[in-house]
């Protein structure tokens, strides 16, 4: 071969590589936002995550003065749901006829409830890391990203908070396969950026992307030269940053949605970060979310409320709260069980704590709701009709994750049929387990890819749930 | 209700039984240093001088937040980091090994937008500052453009740009001819500075072995790779141009070369940031950030003032006091920030962090101070106290609690199976601590009786036993082989940054050795690291 031929080779860009990249690259999304159909509206899908369980229960607990989700008298596997939902479901009723409340859901094995952020949308199993500080990661892809890349569309991954140390794998939901979790965006105006930005005339602005996107070819360039010096085991992962760069260009290069979809105005700058701040942060990410969503930017995302373990203070006033315990803390002492940095909460305050705290939960996903609602899709009927929206939650009561409930909204076009509690197992780890692979696998025949019989490890997959 | 055991119990299988088979600090694996951190068999390894020498695997690592933001400092000034720096940074979460911050994920998307927005705005907060700080030479130029990718660029790059690739100077070179034609030259400088902090030559510790003079199954590394190791080790930041200058010159070829920059390098004022990140990350103390306590002593910001009070105490003994674990341990004196000197009972000093002498019969170093007791709460301060022992101090590691546990009394935690299979290795050493509130007030009235009654691993007569104050019990961790083990294991992950494996154990015995002759010397434990075999090579496997 001649000299300069190797070279060239030696030198070839991360397109080049990209081509190398065999079944990873197969595995990625071509496009940063799907194709449009202007008749047929795509089915969509929101999972929308809080922090520990929903504190509750399924039933009243009158001696402690709070209510659970079953309708007095519920008996059996499904029913109606009351017609005005209880206490912390309440800012629901609204939304009553669009919910299926799933009940008797069971995490997977005897893995860690902590660790259940890595299995909740992947259906796996997270990897194995038997030392204390949580670095863990989950070992396959989560139901987001598949279902965005059968569509060849990518997921827009938002979240408030999760944390940038001591959290490790609490911090994500989203998977593109084995230990790679997708970071969430965190700062609102980012999320609003990344799905209307849009073609401008504006020679500054332009000269920015052409710019950056000049930088970003530079250092692919230098990944390349990377991979050679690296050793062998290290080379994926330099692949996969590769394709976290090519991906970034794709979006530069296609931006946005822009003017061809009515944005919510603009978030400020703000400390997003702040304990205050995530109640403004979530109505801000639902608003660019369901119009991502109706507008056709891609066809799922995903809202975090913070980390899995809840690492924040819930200091929202308008939901009458201001504390400086963190969630977690708040979450332990409510179930009578005083845990890390809980220090002088009584069990009557956490439980006033905790009741306020699930009520702005269920109230900031009933806004996204009334979101979804709000907006036409392109069949006429509402953006939530076509949307299945998955306000889920690692934990049950305090740390049991065995008997988890999930709350599914919308759909309507899809067969779900709203209005109902339904019992879909036992929520113990007996044979008759229904396991959260069960649920996922439940979602994908819902919106239509009725081609995936199981989602996640086989080894927890049973009959997926049906909705309908 | 079903009642198990308390907020930190631990997983049935592992616990039960003898305990305390783990503990070396080492990651079980097949191979013949195995020492075994987990249950299982135990394999004896001798390393003679004449066994053959090995290392484990170190993978591609990125710079963590904190290495990121001090090689910045050094590269662009302390001033570039502004609040908005800091926010982006924060945006990329660091991974962990043990308590280490390492980050060996490859960057998703989302990453790759903040490294993006995080070198944008520090070229474009550089540019505003005036560039004339970072280029003398006329903007306009061509040849000052190149000087400056060869100048910057190996400090950034930590190696000579012309050495990773022949044709990356012209890459950069033609970034700027580029962006000079359709702007400016202050522009395209800005682009240049941009463009190299986003590159994956400054964002990852990427090294460089020669196969080809290897020596058994070790590779040895380059200067440049010794001198970034060198460098984050003791500094928690990348090489300055002297040490760089050392690497060009084949100063850094062997363990003399080695040895000798070290040591001067522990002389420079950086190394004191160093070993305070150490510290911070070893004794968990970032866990005081944001503290609160309803204490009528307690102060707004105390999480703060208490942790960079244990900083100080770390940096003094190391730097002016006698530079040993020992004193580490047993220190009876400490740096009280505002209002701590009122939880030891002592009058402050003249300024806050000025030194205090504190009782020896109550005190005793880092461990009765109150940015250790702080973080363990009020709530089963037992668990977490005799945990901490365990884990950081012992490298003993336990397993994580079960799901689905409640509280449970103390004597049916320790007592009743499955819970006391694992509380019996801690909660004793936590009784110990008991005359200390959450706050590291020394109450006596609420102290009991401490006791080790580990049977299993811990043979060192040194701990053994029990103990009747928290200075006897520091005494004796100062004295135990086991201590100065899992000390040097601890450094040797925050040097590497991933897990000690079976193939370090007998670079770590060595490192270890070196250590005990020299009186547990913290310095000479950095300097026994740098000059080891393992800090300055890699595995011939990883190369082939």
């Amino acid at each position: 071969m001649a000299k300069n031929e190797m070279k060239s080779r030696n030198r070839m860009g991360r397109r080049g590589l990209l081509k190398g990249l065999g079944a990873a690259a197969a595995a990625l999304p071509f496009l940063s936002r799907m194709p449009v159909s202007a008749e047929a509206a795509t089915p969509k899908v929101i999972f929308f995550g809080t922090p520990n369980g929903f504190l509750v229960g399924p039933d009243d607990n009158a001696s402690r003065g709070y209510a659970g989700w079953r309708p007095p008298g519920f008996s059996g596997s499904e029913g109606a749901l009351a017609s005005a939902l209880p206490g912390v479901f309440a800012p629901l009723t609204r939304h009553r006829d669009d919910l299926v409340f799933v009940e008797g859901l069971t995490r997977l094995g005897s893995m860690h409830q902590h660790r259940v952020a890595g299995s909740a949308l992947t259906g796996r199993p997270i990897g194995e890391n038997s030392t204390r500080p949580p670095d863990f990661y989950a070992t396959g892809i989560s139901l987001d990203q598949f279902i965005a890349a059968r569509a060849g569309a990518t997921p827009l991954t938002t979240a408030f908070n999760v944390g940038s140390s001591n959290s490790g794998g609490e911090r994500y939901y989203s998977y593109l396969g084995a230990n790679r979790p997708v970071t969430p965006i965190q700062n609102p105006r980012d999320a609003f950026d990344r799905v209307f930005a849009g073609a401008t005339s504006d020679p500054v602005a332009e000269r920015r992307t052409i710019r950056r996107r000049r930088l970003l070819d530079l250092a692919g360039r230098d990944l390349a030269t990377l991979e050679r010096r690296v050793p062998s085991a290290d080379r994926d992962r330099v692949r996969q940053h590769i394709a976290s760069i090519d991906a970034l260009d794709r979006e530069l290069t296609e931006g946005g949605i822009g003017a061809s979809c009515a944005a919510p105005t603009r978030p400020g700058d703000y400390d997003f970060l702040a304990y205050q701040s995530l109640p403004q942060v979530i109505r801000q990410h639902s608003a660019v979310v369901a119009r991502a969503l109706a507008c056709g930017y891609t066809n799922t995302a995903t809202i975090m409320c913070g980390n899995t373990g809840g690492r924040n203070q819930p200091q929202w006033p308008e939901y009458g709260i201001n504390s400086s315990y963190w969630d977690h803390a708040i979450s332990h002492v409510f179930q009578g069980i005083p845990g890390p940095l809980s220090e002088g909460l009584s069990q009557g305050e956490a439980v006033r704590l905790g009741l306020a705290m699930q009520t702005a939960y269920n109230d900031l996903f009933a806004n996204l709701l009334d979101e979804l609602a709000n907006l036409e899709d392109v069949d006429g009927s509402r953006v939530l009709d076509n949307t299945l929206v998955i306000h889920f939650k690692g934990m049950a009561e305090n740390h049991s994750s065995d008997r988890l409930m999930w709350l599914l909204a919308g759909g309507r076009n899809l067969g779900v049929r709203g209005g109902r509690l339904k019992v879909v197992g036992p929520g113990g780890r007996g044979s008759d387990a229904r396991h959260i692979p069960d649920f996922l696998t439940g979602i994908l025949q819902t919106v239509g890819l009725t081609d995936v019989d199981t989602f996640g490890d086989p080894a927890f997959n049973g009959t997926p749930i049906d909705f309908g | 209700m079903v009642r198990f055991c308390s907020a930190l119990l631990l997983v049935l299988t592992a616990c039960n039984g003898v305990i305390g088979d783990g503990g070396s600090g080492i990651a079980a694996g097949s191979g013949p240093g195995d020492r075994g951190g987990s249950p299982g068999p135990t394999l004896d390894f001798e390393c003679d001088e004449g066994a053959g020498f090995t290392v484990g695997h170190t993978p591609l690592r990125r710079l963590t937040a904190e290495q990121y933001r001090l090689t910045v400092r050094d590269l662009l000034g302390v001033e570039a980091l502004d609040a908005d720096t800091v926010r982006t940074l924060s945006l990329i979460p660091d991974g962990q090994v043990e308590t280490f911050a390492s980050t060996t994920l490859a960057p998703d998307t989302e990453n790759v937008r903040s490294y993006l927005t995080l070198a944008e705005d520090l070229a474009a907060g550089a540019r505003a500052r005036g560039l004339e700080s970072l280029v003398s030479c006329d903007r306009s130029d061509e040849a000052c453009a190149r000087s400056f990718i060869e100048d910057f660029g190996r400090r950034a790059f930590r190696r000579p740009v012309a050495s990773i690739d022949g044709a990356l100077v012209d890459d950069y070179l033609a970034l700027y001819q580029e962006e000079s034609a359709a702007t400016d030259a202050d522009t395209a400088f800005q682009t240049l500075l941009t463009a190299m902090l986003l590159s994956p030559h400054f964002l990852y510790h990427a090294e460089t072995a020669d196969l080809d003079a290897a020596v058994g199954e070790l590779a040895p590394l380059d200067g440049y790779s010794v001198a970034s190791r060198l460098s984050f080790l003791i500094w928690s930041a990348g090489p300055d141009d002297a040490l760089l200058d050392a690497a060009e010159v084949g100063d850094l070829s062997d363990a003399a070369g080695v040895e000798e920059q070290a040591r001067a390098m522990l002389d420079d004022p950086r190394a004191r940031i160093g070993m305070r990140r150490f510290h911070e990350q070893w004794l968990r103390l970032s866990r005081t950030k944001g503290l609160e306590r309803d204490d009528p002593q307690w102060r707004d910001g105390m999480g703060d003032t208490l942790r960079e009070e244990a900083l100080r105490f770390v940096e003094h003994v190391v730097f002016e006091g006698e530079g040993t674990l020992r004193e580490l341990f047993t220190a009876s004196y400490s740096f009280p920030g505002e209002g701590v000197a009122e939880l030891y009972g002592v009058e402050p000093a003249a300024v806050p962090f000025g030194r205090v002498e504190l009782d020896p019969e109550s005190r005793a170093g880092i461990l009765t101070q109150p940015a250790l007791m702080a973080q363990f709460g009020s709530l089963f301060p037992e668990v977490h106290r005799g945990l901490f022992v365990r884990e950081q101090l012992l490298c003993d590691p336990l397993p994580a609690p079960p799901p689905n546990v409640v509280d449970l009394p103390v004597e049916d935690r320790t007592v009743t199976s499955p819970c006391s299979g694992c509380h019996l290795s801690m909660d004793p050493i936590g009784f110990g601590f008991a005359a200390y509130d959450d706050l590291g007030r020394f109450r006596p009235e609420n102290a009991r009786q401490g006791e080790v009654r580990d049977t299993g691993r811990l043979d060192d007569p040194n701990i053994l036993g029990t103990f009747d104050s928290v200075p006897e019990l520091a005494e004796n961790l100062a004295r135990s082989s086991d201590i100065e083990h899992c000390v040097t294991v601890q450094w040797v992950r925050y040097a590497t940054g991933r897990h000690v494996e079976a193939e370090d154990a007998c670079g770590v015995d060595r490192i270890e050795a070196a250590f005990r002759e020299s009186g547990g010397d913290i310095g000479e434990l950095l300097v026994a690291i740098a000059t080891s075999e393992g800090f300055r090579a890699r595995h011939v496997s990883e190369l082939e």
